[in-house]
């Protein structure tokens, strides 16, 4: 199966997330279990778009996947993901081919 | 000194929070003692929003139609935003720490309004809930 890059853009916040989390929730259910999610072009991130990577991460390493994301363009937004830990229990890169992928298959939200 | 104020009502929605991030822009402009003003927003931005979004995910969890009145005040470059509505009375420290170790599905809000503010003061009373957030920005 290959690894999904998921490409998010602009605004990713309580209004959307929720969404996005059918999004996620679609493509676990296809059978996929390994994530690149690519944050370089998100302009704001709060809690709630937060928690929907989080909740990802934990549903692909039960299937034995994993998740991985890059770092936010915005360096303040860098920070925050600091804060949080995140690059803790995250692998993030700076670009997608980092995690050098073999087979993928593309996903942008919003789209 | 100078003391530039907006103030906004919106509706408890979820995509009514966008206008919090304008407004801030609109502030933070009016004031050119500010430094880093990218950065400023961005976070002053993300407390507020998490804030609303607390307010509308449990004080107005069974009201459709709350409001959520928001003034925001810079003065001398100190920061203050008063947040008040309507729906159910919430207690701050019922939410509790994140474990950042594990990652988590709940608690990232509050914490990041406490780690980006200075000052994080909540009440409640007959007339309505009140957070008080505020920052030095230089």
């Amino acid at each position: 199966m290959e690894t999904v890059i998921v490409s998010l853009n602009e605004r990713i916040d309580a209004f959307n997330a929720p969404t996005l989390r059918g999004v996620f929730d679609n493509l676990l259910a296809e059978g996929h279990q390994d994530f690149i999610v690519d944050l370089r072009a998100v302009t704001f991130l709060d809690s709630a778009g937060m928690a929907a990577l989080v909740t990802l991460l934990k549903r692909a390493r039960s299937k034995g996947g994993d998740v991985g994301l890059t770092w936010p363009t915005l360096e303040v937004s860098q920070r925050i993901l600091k804060l949080t830990k995140f690059d803790r229990v995250f692998t993030i890169k700076d670009g997608v081919d980092d995690f050098a992928p073999a087979n993928t298959k593309a996903v942008t939200f919003p789209e | 000194m100078t003391t530039h104020q907006i103030n906004l009502e919106l509706p408890a929605e979820m995509r009514e929070l966008v206008h919090i991030g304008s407004a801030i822009t609109k502030l933070i402009d009016a004031a050119p003692e500010i430094s880093n003003v990218e950065d400023t927003v961005y976070e002053l931005q993300l407390a507020v929003h998490e804030i609303c979004a607390n307010i509308i995910d449990h004080s107005y969890k069974t009201v459709d139609d709350g409001k959520i009145q928001l003034e925001l005040v810079i003065n001398d470059g100190h920061f203050s935003a008063d947040i008040c509505e309507f729906g159910e009375a919430f207690d701050p420290n019922s939410v509790p720490m994140p474990n950042l170790d594990e990652g988590q599905i709940r608690g990232y809000g509050i914490f990041l309004v406490n780690e980006l503010m200075d000052v994080v003061k909540y009440s409640s009373t007959a007339c309505g809930n009140c957070w008080h957030l505020a920052k030095q920005l230089n």
